[in-house]
């Protein structure tokens, strides 16, 4: 009964704690809850996340989740 | 000047070996400030419609700005101008480290070269002092040995020196001028125009900075950034990560990391070269250009097979794609070492790699064959064969001769169908961003006046709904957020009003990373920074203006140099759909394009039917000057 958020690249670095060495963030009992709840509860600063895949598909943050979705978090900069 | 600048031009004539200082009217300065439209104002009056961008008489400039010196983070800027040997129209790149505060302490605000040397040079500016003196013993060396030879040769060890390696000599049209063996003014091929001239080198050393007028504010400004910086999301994870660190995993992730030479839009190795993967393996060090907190730069070394010297810094964003996915190369230790020869040679990496890719493209299409290439099979991925093409395009050898005239002329002499392979505007080969999956991007690459350009404007993304950039574009008159993809008309006025605030930062000598929307240091407060160096009573509307005045007077030099609407194109390939990632199948829409540029022309006072900008404008931007030189009036 779970859910998994990816933090992709310079993201991690917001989240280390749930990370906690590893690549990907297992949540339970997200079911319901929106992308956007959840990146705040595990500290992802929204307003640099551009672009939300969730099983292999762009979402907007007020998705609802469910089970077994895999979510991955881009924060894109550009430039340089 | 009374502030912020040292009031003295200095001209440079290599033909007769002799220099000659001028001062400006404050009228000048205040028109054009510095930096690149400074650059433009010379050009203009001096480089005419037919200027070789070879021979004696094209122009080189040099050109720092009020801001330089002030000690504001990114402050430290310079702009190198020219007529471009790469898209024959107007050239300009700019460089951050330390060469341009050190010009300014030696007592210059910008040098204009002209002429040829009959015997190659190099000019040692010191405290007022100027020499020129015999470049013999330089030329054929790399940009590390020359530092050294000319550290040697003065006696001098805090000597801030640009110069150009064997790419430049050669006069390859994408070669760079390197300060400090790790800032370079990359684009534009302003390395080969020193070459032409003979220049080998120009150091810089100086006790005196100019005055600023109100020091106490610059000294607050500097001391809120240096304790608020790292709260700001986009300024930390560049301290944390540099560009390199916050690009390759993400554009691949979005669908948009350009990929075997813009066909894809997602490299199934991204992570092998991805900023994550650099920092474990060759980063040993963060690096700085004077007086900045942010420390993005990257310093990178390897005792591998390919062994990186830590001496040229490290790669950033635009170099790891475009060794890296544009080349279907995943090796990242390769991509550093391409890096490091880049500047060594003084190649400009984007050019480089962009034209490598279209090489390999035509490599695999059978328009060049292993008897083209002197044996190299030069096929996406082929690591080894990229690295020998790189240093047989900075010597001209073999396939790197062809090469070295960067794609646009690659492509028109291997014939049969090579052209649309080649990922050029106006000669310029496009940055490692794809303008199918950032709208204003592809309108910034189509529309800038020195060809494909990526800080010709903001990306997109950073400010659609929600983003962090939105809320600073009120101070622009921007209430709304923009999509990041598609192209509405709200789109192309965003693009209008942030072009102006990406180019004045070229005037201003300031950095795009610490200053500006979406970062750090906010417009306003940038206008208040540049009061407080000038004692001029500066306004937001005149920083504005400024930009506008910036953006028209390189149109106009670009213009007068043979560019018109239908230059203001993008490949075909653009307008197909991606072959990879998650954006694929996404294509530009031909009609849509066409109609965005008519209204950009409309915003911007250009006519929409030639690209050229109106008497009225010219003259309402204070350069009614310019509308004799363009025929008008
Ligand atoms: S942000 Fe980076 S490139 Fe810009 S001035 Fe600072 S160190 Fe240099």
């Amino acid at each position: 009964m779970s859910v998994t958020f990816q933090p992709k690249g310079l993201l991690k670095s917001f989240c280390r704690e749930y990370l906690n060495g590893e690549e990907i963030i297992e949540l339970n009992n997200k079911e319901g809850q929106t992308i956007e709840a959840v990146c705040l509860e595990i500290g992802l600063p929204l307003n640099m996340i551009s672009l939300f895949v969730v099983n292999e598909k762009p979402k907007p943050k007020d998705y609802l989740l469910k089970n077994g979705d895999r979510v991955k978090c881009v924060a894109i900069i550009g430039g340089g | 000047m009374k502030y912020g600048m040292t009031g003295k031009i200095l001209r440079i004539d290599l033909t007769d070996l002799t220099y000659a200082v001028e001062e400006p009217d404050e009228y000048i300065y205040r028109t054009y400030y510095g930096g690149s439209a400074l650059a433009c104002y010379y050009l203009l009056n001096e480089c005419p419609k037919g200027t070789d961008p070879m021979g004696p008489d094209n122009l080189l400039i040099f050109a720092s700005s009020p801001l330089v010196g002030s000690g504001i983070p990114g402050s430290n800027r310079y702009s190198v101008a020219a007529i471009s040997p790469l898209s024959g129209i107007y050239g300009e790149a700019e460089a951050g480290g330390w060469w341009s505060p050190e010009l300014k302490r030696a007592g210059y605000d910008a040098v204009l070269i002209k002429g040829k040397a009959e015997k190659p040079v190099y000019l040692w500016i010191h405290d007022g002092q100027v020499e020129i003196r015999n470049a013999g013993a330089l030329w054929g060396k790399g940009t590390g040995d020359a530092q050294d030879i000319i550290k040697n040769d003065l006696g001098v060890k805090r000597v801030s020196v640009a110069a150009i390696g064997p790419a430049g000599e050669n006069q390859v049209r994408f070669a760079c001028v390197v300060n400090g063996l790790k800032h370079t003014n990359g684009r534009g091929g302003l390395g080969a125009v020193m070459g032409s001239k003979n220049l080998k080198a120009i150091a810089v050393r100086g006790k005196q900075s100019p005055d600023f007028h109100d020091k106490e504010t610059l000294k607050r400004v500097i001391e809120w950034y240096a304790n608020n910086f790292m709260d700001h999301p986009i300024e930390r994870v560049l301290h944390d990560g540099g560009t390199i660190g916050w690009d390759v995993t993400e554009l691949d992730e979005a669908g948009i990391l350009p990929t075997y030479n813009f066909r894809s839009g997602s490299f199934e190795k991204a992570d092998d070269i991805c900023g994550e993967t650099f920092h474990k393996q060759y980063f040993i060090e963060a690096g700085s250009c004077q007086g900045c907190v942010i420390r993005c730069k990257r310093v990178a070394r390897s005792d591998g097979p390919y062994k990186v010297d830590p001496a040229y810094g490290g790669p950033e964003y635009e170099t790891a794609a475009a060794f890296g996915s544009l080349c279907g190369v995943s090796d990242l230790e390769v991509v550093c070492k391409a890096h490091e020869l880049c500047n060594k040679y003084t190649l400009d990496s984007i050019s480089t790699g962009a034209t490598i890719a279209f090489a390999m493209e035509c490599f695999e299409n059978g328009l060049l064959t292993a008897k083209d290439t002197d044996g190299l099979e030069l096929k996406f991925g082929n690591q080894k064969a990229m690295v020998e093409c790189i240093h047989k395009v900075a010597n001209r050898e073999g396939i790197g001769d062809l090469l070295a005239e960067g794609s646009r002329r690659a492509s028109e002499t291997i014939g049969g169908g090579a052209k649309k392979l080649a990922m050029h505007v106006k000669g310029q080969e496009l940055a490692m961003h794809e303008p199918r999956g950032k709208g204003s991007l592809g309108l910034a690459y189509a529309l800038s006046s020195t060809g494909a350009n990526h800080t010709e404007g903001p990306h997109d993304y950073l400010f659609q709904e929600g983003a962090l950039g939105v809320s600073d574009l009120p101070e622009l008159g921007i209430l709304e957020p923009v999509p990041a993809i598609e192209l509405t008309p709200e789109k192309v006025r965003y693009f209008a009003l942030m072009q102006l605030t990406w180019n004045v930062f070229n005037t201003l000598g300031l950095c795009i990373f610490t200053a500006g929307p979406g970062k750090l240091l906010k417009m306003n407060q940038v206008a208040q920074a540049v009061e407080a160096a000038t004692g001029w009573n500066v306004t937001l509307w005149e920083i504005m203006k400024l930009a506008e005045r910036t953006v028209t007077l390189k149109r106009a030099v670009s213009v007068l140099h043979g560019i018109t609407r239908k230059d203001d194109c993008l490949p075909d390939r653009f307008f197909q759909p991606l072959e990879g990632g998650l954006l694929k199948g996404m294509a530009l829409e031909q009609e849509v394009f066409e109609k965005s540029l008519d209204l950009y022309y409309d915003m911007r006072g250009w006519d929409r039917n030639t690209g050229i900008p109106t008497a009225g404008k010219l003259v309402e931007l204070g350069l009614g000057w310019v509308n004799k030189l363009l025929g008008q009036q």
